[in-house]
C-alpha cells in the first residue's frame, strides 16, 4: 500500500443524549491510501454517511482520531478545518446540492473563489472542469435547466475543479437513472485513473464494485472489507450498475 | 353594556369561536393540529406573534393617542373653569341699551363694565329647574397691578372677586394642594403662578392694586374661574370697592350637580335661562359643554391627522402579516402535501391553517393592543404638552385604560390578522401534492388564469377611470388609470411583448401618472387621500420596476461588490437570492420604502413650512411687538404720542407702528350660496396699511402689486383684504384649518380675484355694509384678521369711532427687540396697554409644529420597526429554507463568517433597495408637493430635510442591520453535517 492519506482510528459518534441516544459509529477504523477508491457499503442507517462526514471533518466525533494527510483533522480549529476542506477536499452529494440561483459555471467556480483564486483564473479553471465533465456548452444554465445526470456532473466538476487530494462522494448516483449513473461512474473512474483519491458512500453493490476496496458496515461498525483491486481495470461492468 | 364588559366580550368572542369549533368532532382534530403546531416550536410561535402584534400595535396606538389626547385636551380646556359649568353675564355696555344705573355708581358706572345686582341673581336662581345647581356670584375685572420692588406691572390683570365661602373658586397650588380662602382679609390678594412670574412677586410681597396696597398671601396654579392664566383673587367686597360697584357682580356662575356629558346646545342654560337672558340682554354660556366640544374638535383634528398619516404604516403592518403567514405556510408545504395525499380536502386544510391563524390573531392582537396603549400614551404625553395652549398650565394626563377603544383596536387587530390568515390559507391549501412531497417548486400557474386577471383589472380600471372623468374626481380617474397601466403591463407579455419591456413600461407609466399634478385629473378632494393613494401606487410601481429588472440590478451589484476583498465568493449568491425571491423581497422592499417615502415626504413638507417661521417677521407682517389696550374704561391712547412723551423709551429705536380696532360681526359673500358666518373685521389705520409687509398673493383686476392693494385699501373705505384662511385649500390639511366663512368662486390657483367679489357685513345696529374684496393674503399671515378694512371702513360698519385699540410695533434694529419691548412696557403701563413680544410666540408655534411633525414622523416610524421585523422574518425563513445549501457551502469550504456575510449582504440588498426607492420617490414627488403648498403659502421654500433624511436612513440601516446580523449569526451557526441531512 502507498502512503495513507486518510487514517481513521477507533472513532465513535453518538447522536442524542440519555435514553434517546443512538450510536452511529462504534470504534470504526479505516485507512485509505493515496489514489485509492474506497466504497463504503451498507444498509440504510448503518452509519456510512456519518463515517464520511466524520472522516472529512464535516461532523465532529466523540472519540478516536482522524488523520488526513498526516494531520489530526479534529484537532484543528473549525476555521482551519474549513480552509483544509476548501483547498484539499472535494464533495459530491446525492441530491447534487447545487446552488439553485447560480449558473453551472458559477457553481463550479465557487470552491476556487473560496480558496482565494482570482475571479478570472477561477472562471477559466471552472470552464475547463465543465469541459472535462462534458458540460462546457451548458455553463450558463441554471441547475433547474439541467437534467439530474447533468446536475450531478456539474457537482462532480465542482468537486474536482480545485484539484483536491480527496473527493468525498455521498451516494453520488442515488438519485440518478441508469444512464446517468453509468455516465457519472465513467467520469469518476476517469478521475480516479488520473490519481484522485475517492471515498464513496453507496448502498448499491454494483456501484460499490467500482472501488478498489469495499468497506461493508453494519450497526455503526466495519463489518468486513473486500479488496477489488484484483479485478480487471475496466471495472465490474459498463452496463447499468444498480439496476 | 358597561365599558369593561365590552372589553371582556371583545376578548372572549374569538376564543369562544375557537371553543365552538373545538366542540365539533371534525373541528376537534383541526384545533388539535393547529394547537400542536403553535406549541411545537415555541420560539418561532413567539416570533410570529411578535411580528403580528407589531401590526396590531399601530391600530391600538392610534386609538390610545386619541383617547389620551381627548382626556388631556378636555382637562386643559376646562382648567380655568374651576367648579363652574356655565355662566350668565351681562352683555357689553356698548352693545345694549343701558339699564337704569344706580345713582351711587355715578360717572364711572356709566362707562364702566356691565354688572348684575342681587335681584338679577335671584331671578336667575328662580329660573333654574336643574336640581342641585350651585349658583355663585363673581366680579371679574381688569385692574392695573404694580409691584414696586421689581418695577413690574400689569395694566389690566384680571382680578376675580368672590365671596370667601364661594364654591365656584377652588384654588389649587403648584403641589396640587387646595388653597384656603376662609381667612382672606380686605388687603389680602392671591395671585396665580403666571401672574407671580410676570410681576416677579412672591408670597409676602406688597402689590399696588389700582389705588390700594395689598399683600400676596398665596400663589395658586389653577382654580380661578373665568380668568386667564395670569390672574388674581381678592374678596368680592374689596373688588366691588376698588371698582366702585357696591353690591354688583358681573358673572353668575352655575355648577351642576352631575357631570356635563351633553352637547353645548343641550345645556340647561339654553333651555331654562334663555327667555330670562333674552329679556335682560344677558348672555348665558354653557362653558364646560362648550370647552368639551372645542377640545373634542381639536383632538379629532389631531388624531385624524395621525390616523391618516399612519395609514401607510398600517399598510406596512398588513404586509408584515402577509409575509409572516406566507412564511408559516411555506414552512409547512411538505406537511400540507402529506395531508392532501392522505385525503384531506382543500377546504379542510385551509380551515386548519385559518384556525391556527385565529389563535395567533388573539395572542398577537392582545399583545399589540397593550403595547400600542403604552406607545400611544407616551406619544400623547409629548404631544399634549406642545399642542395645548402654552399659556395655560400643562394638562394633568390621566392615562385611563379606555376599554371601548382597546376593544375596538383589539378586534380590528384580530380581524385583519384572521382575514389575512384565511386568504393565505386558501392560497396555501392549493398544494401541488407531488411537488410538495418532493420538496420541489410547484409548476407555474395555468396560462388561462394568468390572462384572466389582467383582463379583469383592465376592465375594472377602464370603468373606474371613466367614472372619475365623468364625475371630475382625480382619485377615481387616477386609480382607474393605474389599474389600466398595471393590467397592460402584466398582460402584454401574453401577446408576445417582451416581459421586461411590458412590465417596466407599466411601472414607469404608473410612476409618471402619480408624479403629475393630481389637479390635472379632476377635483382632488382631501389632499391626504391623494397623498395616501400616491404613496401606495408609487411604491407598488417602484417595486414592480425593480423586480422586473432584477437581473440588471444583480449584474450591477456584482460588478460593484464582487471586487471587494472577502466578497468574491459571497456576493454572487447573496445578490442572486435577494432578487430571486421576487414576491418576498418585493414585499419587504415595498414595506420599507412605503414607510421611508411617507416620512421623507413629511420631512419635506415640514422643512418647507418651517422656512416660513424661520423669520418671525414673515408671519407678523414685519412687526416685532403687539400692544393691546386692556383698560375697562376711558379712551384708548395714541401710541405714538405716548412714546414721544414717555421718558422710558427712545423713539429713535422704534421703527414702524400700525394700529387697528377690531370687531366680531357676521358677514356673508354676496351672490354666494353660503350664509353668514362670524368673522373678525379689522379697521386698520394708515400707518398699518402703509407699514405692514404682508404680500397680497391674489389681487383684484387692475392692482399689480401688494403695495397698490394696501394703498387702495387706505384710500377706499368700501374695500377689504381678506385672509387666505377664507379660501378653501388642500394644503390646509398640512398647515391648519380655515375660516368659518369660505369664499366661493375663488381658487388659490387663480391668477387674480374676480372684480365683483363682495362681502355684506352686518353692523351691531342691524344695518349692513358692503365691502369689495381687493386682495387675499396667504395663510401664513397669522397676525391678521379675517377681513381687513380701513379705520373709516370699520367706522361705517359699526357707526362709531374706530380708533385703534391694538398696535403692532417694529423695532428699528432687529437686535434691539428685547430692549424696545421692555421700554414699551414701562411707557405703556400707566395707559392700560399690554405689550407682547411676537418673536417668542412665533418661535413657540414653530417649535410646537416641529414637535407635532417629528412625533408624527416617529409614529410613522413604527412602520420602520415593522419593516425591519419583516426583514428578520424573511431572513429567518431564508435560513430555514436553505439549511441544506448552507451545509453544502460549509462543506466545500465557506467559513462561518462567509455564511454570515452572505445573509447580511442579502438583507442589506433588500434594505438599501427599500431605502433608495423610498428616498428616490420622495425626491421625485416632493417638488410637486411643495409647489402645491406654495400656491397659498408663498413663503414655503423647497428645502431638503437633511436631518430627517439622515435620521431615517440611519435608523433604517441600523435597525435592519441589527436584525440581519442576528439572523445571519443564526445562519453561520448551522452545523454543516446536520444541514446536509436536512432536505427541506
Amino acid at each position: 500500500m502507498t502512503t495513507p492519506v486518510i487514517h481513521v482510528k477507533d472513532i465513535t459518534k453518538t447522536y442524542g443524549e440519555g435514553q434517546a441516544s443512538s450510536s452511529a459509529l462504534r470504534n470504526v477504523s479505516l485507512t485509505v491510501a493515496e489514489g485509492e477508491w474506497v466504497s463504503i457499503m451498507g444498509p440504510s442507517g448503518c452509519g456510512k454517511s456519518t463515517l464520511l462526514n466524520c472522516a472529512s471533518g464535516l461532523d465532529g466525533i466523540d472519540g478516536g482520531t482522524v488523520l488526513v494527510e498526516g494531520e489530526d483533522i479534529h484537532a484543528l480549529s473549525e476555521r482551519k478545518r474549513t480552509v483544509r476542506r476548501a483547498r484539499r477536499m472535494g464533495f459530491v452529494f446525492q441530491g447534487y446540492n447545487l446552488i439553485p440561483v447560480l449558473s453551472a459555471l458559477e457553481n463550479v467556480e465557487m470552491p476556487l473563489l473560496l480558496g482565494g483564486a482570482r475571479p478570472g483564473n477561477a472562471r477559466s479553471r471552472a470552464l475547463a472542469a465543465l469541459e472535462r465533465v462534458g458540460l462546457a456548452d451548458r455553463s450558463r444554465h441554471l441547475p433547474s435547466q439541467l437534467s439530474g445526470g447533468q446536475q450531478q456532473r456539474v457537482a462532480i466538476a465542482r468537486g474536482i475543479v480545485h484539484d483536491p487530494a480527496i473527493v468525498w462522494a455521498d451516494e453520488p448516483t442515488g438519485a440518478l437513472d441508469s444512464a446517468s449513473t453509468s455516465e457519472v461512474l465513467r467520469l469518476l473512474r476517469e478521475l480516479h485513473a488520473d490519481g484522485l483519491t475517492l471515498i464513496m458512500v453507496t448502498h448499491d453493490p454494483d456501484v460499490a464494485a467500482y472501488g478498489d476496496r469495499e468497506v461493508h458496515m453494519a450497526d455503526g461498525r466495519v463489518d468486513r472489507v473486500e479488496d477489488n483491486s484484483a479485478r480487471p481495470a475496466s471495472g465490474p461492468s459498463d452496463a447499468s450498475p444498480g439496476v | 353594556m358597561s365599558d369593561a364588559l365590552t372589553l371582556v366580550v371583545a376578548v372572549a368572542s374569538p376564543l369562544l369561536l375557537i371553543a365552538l369549533v373545538a366542540l365539533t368532532p371534525r373541528g376537534r382534530l383541526s384545533v388539535r393540529i393547529a394547537m400542536r403546531n403553535a406549541f411545537r416550536r415555541p420560539a418561532q410561535t413567539l416570533l410570529v406573534a411578535l411580528g403580528l402584534s407589531l401590526a396590531a400595535l399601530l391600530f391600538s396606538a392610534s386609538f390610545t393617542l386619541e383617547a389620551a389626547l381627548h382626556q388631556a385636551m378636555r382637562a386643559q380646556q376646562t382648567a380655568d373653569l374651576g367648579g363652574v359649568d356655565a355662566v350668565v353675564t351681562p352683555v357689553e355696555a356698548d352693545d345694549r341699551e343701558e339699564p337704569e344705573q344706580p345713582e351711587e355708581a355715578g360717572e364711572a358706572a356709566d362707562t364702566g363694565p356691565p354688572a348684575l345686582d342681587s335681584d338679577d341673581v335671584r331671578s336667575i336662581e328662580d329660573a333654574l329647574d336643574e336640581p342641585g345647581t350651585t349658583v355663585s356670584s363673581l366680579l371679574s375685572l381688569p385692574v392695573p397691578v404694580e409691584h414696586e420692588r421689581t418695577e413690574r406691572g400689569e395694566p389690566g390683570l384680571t382680578v376675580v372677586g368672590a365671596a370667601n365661602n364661594d364654591d365656584a373658586v377652588r384654588l389649587v397650588d403648584s403641589s396640587g394642594e387646595p388653597l384656603a380662602r376662609d381667612g382672606l382679609r380686605e388687603d389680602d390678594i392671591l395671585i396665580s403662578g403666571a401672574a407671580s412670574r410676570d410681576l416677579r412677586a412672591e408670597r409676602g410681597d406688597v402689590l399696588t392694586v389700582a389705588d390700594r396696597t395689598m399683600r400676596v398671601v398665596g400663589v395658586y396654579e389653577t382654580g380661578a374661574p373665568l380668568a386667564p392664566p395670569a390672574s388674581a383673587v381678592v374678596s368680592l367686597r374689596e373688588l366691588q370697592e376698588i371698582a366702585d360697584l357696591p353690591n354688583r357682580v358681573n358673572a353668575v356662575t352655575l355648577a351642576y350637580d352631575r357631570e356635563v356629558t351633553w352637547e353645548e346646545r343641550e345645556d340647561p342654560v339654553h333651555g331654562e335661562l334663555s327667555s330670562l337672558a333674552r329679556a335682560n340682554d344677558w348672555e348665558a354660556e354653557p362653558l364646560r359643554a362648550s370647552a368639551h366640544e372645542s377640545a373634542d374638535r381639536l383632538t379629532t383634528e389631531l388624531s385624524t391627522l395621525f390616523l391618516l398619516f399612519s395609514q401607510l404604516s398600517m399598510v406596512a403592518g398588513v404586509l408584515l402579516i402577509v409575509l409572516v403567514v406566507m412564511m408559516l405556510a411555506g414552512e409547512r408545504h411538505a406537511e400540507f402535501g402529506v395531508l392532501r395525499a392522505m385525503g384531506m380536502k382543500r377546504g379542510r386544510l385551509a380551515f386548519v391553517l385559518a384556525l391556527e391563524g385565529l389563535g395567533y390573531a388573539v395572542l398577537a392582537s392582545a399583545a399589540g393592543t397593550l403595547l400600542g396603549w403604552a406607545v400611544g400614551a407616551g406619544a400623547s404625553r409629548v404631544l399634549s404638552d406642545r399642542v395645548t395652549d402654552p399659556a395655560l398650565p400643562p394638562p394633568r394626563l390621566e392615562f385611563g385604560f379606555d376599554p371601548v377603544a382597546m376593544a375596538t383596536a383589539y378586534l380590528i387587530g384580530v380581524g385583519v390578522i384572521a382575514v389575512v390568515f384565511a386568504l393565505v390559507a386558501l392560497r396555501a391549501s392549493k398544494v401541488d401534492i407531488v411537488a410538495a412531497l418532493r420538496g420541489a417548486e410547484a409548476p407555474p400557474r395555468s396560462r388561462r388564469r394568468a390572462v384572466v386577471l389582467p383582463v379583469l383589472a383592465l376592465l375594472a380600471g377602464l370603468a373606474t377611470a371613466a367614472l372619475g372623468v365623468r364625475n371630475g374626481t382625480a382619485t377615481e380617474t387616477l386609480t382607474g388609470l393605474t389599474l389600466v397601466c398595471g393590467a397592460l403591463g402584466a398582460g402584454l407579455p401574453r401577446l408576445r411583448v417582451p416581459q421586461r419591456l411590458a412590465h417596466s413600461a407599466g411601472a414607469v407609466a404608473v410612476i409618471v401618472l402619480w408624479s403629475l399634478p393630481s389637479e390635472l385629473f379632476g377635483e382632488t378632494g382631501s389632499g391626504i387621500t391623494i397623498f395616501f393613494l400616491s404613496g401606495i401606487a408609487l411604491v407598488g410601481a417602484g417595486v414592480w420596476l425593480f423586480v422586473s429588472n432584477d437581473d440588471l440590478v444583480q449584474r450591477a451589484l456584482r460588478r460593484l461588490l464582487a471586487p471587494l476583498p472577502r466578497m468574491t465568493s459571497v456576493v454572487p449568491i447573496a445578490v442572486a437570492y435577494s432578487v430571486r425571491n421576487r414576491l418576498r423581497s418585493g414585499m419587504t422592499i415595498a414595506m420599507l420604502s412605503i414607510v421611508v417615502l411617507t416620512i421623507t415626504l413629511s420631512g419635506f413638507v415640514t422643512a418647507a413650512v418651517n422656512q416660513i417661521y424661520a423669520d418671525h417677521r414673515s408671519v407678523t407682517g414685519g412687526f416685532d411687538l403687539q400692544a393691546s389696550w386692556v383698560s375697562p374704561g376711558g379712551a384708548p391712547p395714541d401710541l405714538r404720542s405716548v412714546f414721544e412723551e414717555s421718558p422710558h423709551i427712545d423713539t429713535s429705536e422704534v421703527g414702524r407702528i400700525g394700529g387697528y380696532a377690531d370687531v366680531s360681526v357676521r358677514a356673508r359673500q354676496i351672490d354666494a350660496e353660503a350664509g353668514a358666518e362670524e368673522v373678525g373685521v379689522w379697521g386698520a389705520d394708515e400707518d398699518y396699511l402703509l407699514g405692514n409687509r404682508y404680500p397680497v398673493f391674489l389681487r383684484a383686476p387692475g392692482l399689480d402689486s401688494s403695495e397698490e392693494v394696501w394703498d387702495e385699501l387706505r384710500r377706499s373705505p368700501n374695500t377689504a383684504v381678506v385672509s387666505g384662511t377664507m379660501i378653501p385649500s388642500d394644503s390646509a390639511a398640512f398647515v391648519g384649518g380655515g375660516s368659518d366663512l369660505e369664499l366661493e368662486g375663488v381658487d388659490v390657483l387663480d391668477e387674480e380675484l374676480p372684480g365683483d367679489l363682495r362681502l355684506e357685513v352686518a353692523g351691531p345696529d342691524g344695518g349692513t355694509t358692503t365691502l369689495r374684496v381687493i386682495g387675499v393674503v396667504d395663510r401664513s399671515a397669522e397676525y391678521l384678521g379675517d377681513v381687513v378694512t380701513s379705520t373709516e371702513g370699520l367706522a361705517r360698519i359699526t357707526g362709531e369711532d374706530a380708533s385703534p385699540t391694538h398696535w403692532f410695533v417694529a423695532a428699528e434694529d432687529r437686535e434691539e427687540v428685547g430692549e424696545v419691548a421692555l421700554a414699551a412696557r414701562r411707557a405703556l403701563l400707566d395707559h392700560g396697554v399690554t405689550v407682547t413680544p411676537l418673536q417668542e410666540e412665533v418661535e413657540f408655534r414653530a417649535s410646537s409644529n416641529g414637535v407635532v411633525q417629528w412625533l408624527l414622523m416617529a409614529f410613522m416610524g413604527f412602520g420602520l420597526v415593522v419593516g425591519c421585523s419583516a426583514l428578520g422574518v424573511v431572513s429567518i425563513r431564508s435560513i430555514t429554507e436553505r439549511r441544506n445549501q448552507i451545509g453544502v457551502l460549509r462543506a466545500i469550504g465557506m467559513q462561518r463568517s462567509g455564511i454570515r456575510r452572505l445573509f447580511l449582504i442579502e438583507s442589506l440588498v433588500v434594505t438599501v433597495s427599500g431605502i433608495a426607492l423610498g428616498v428616490g420617490l420622495g425626491f421625485a414627488v416632493s417638488p410637486g408637493l411643495v409647489d402645491s403648498l406654495r400656491v397659498d403659502l408663498p413663503g414655503v421654500t423647497y428645502t431638503v430635510p437633511v436631518a430627517v433624511l439622515v435620521v431615517i436612513i440611519g435608523a433604517t440601516l441600523v435597525f435592519s442591520t441589527l436584525v440581519s446580523v442576528l439572523a445571519s449569526r443564526r445562519a453561520g451557526d448551522v452545523p454543516p453535517a446536520e444541514a446536509l441531512r436536512d432536505r427541506t
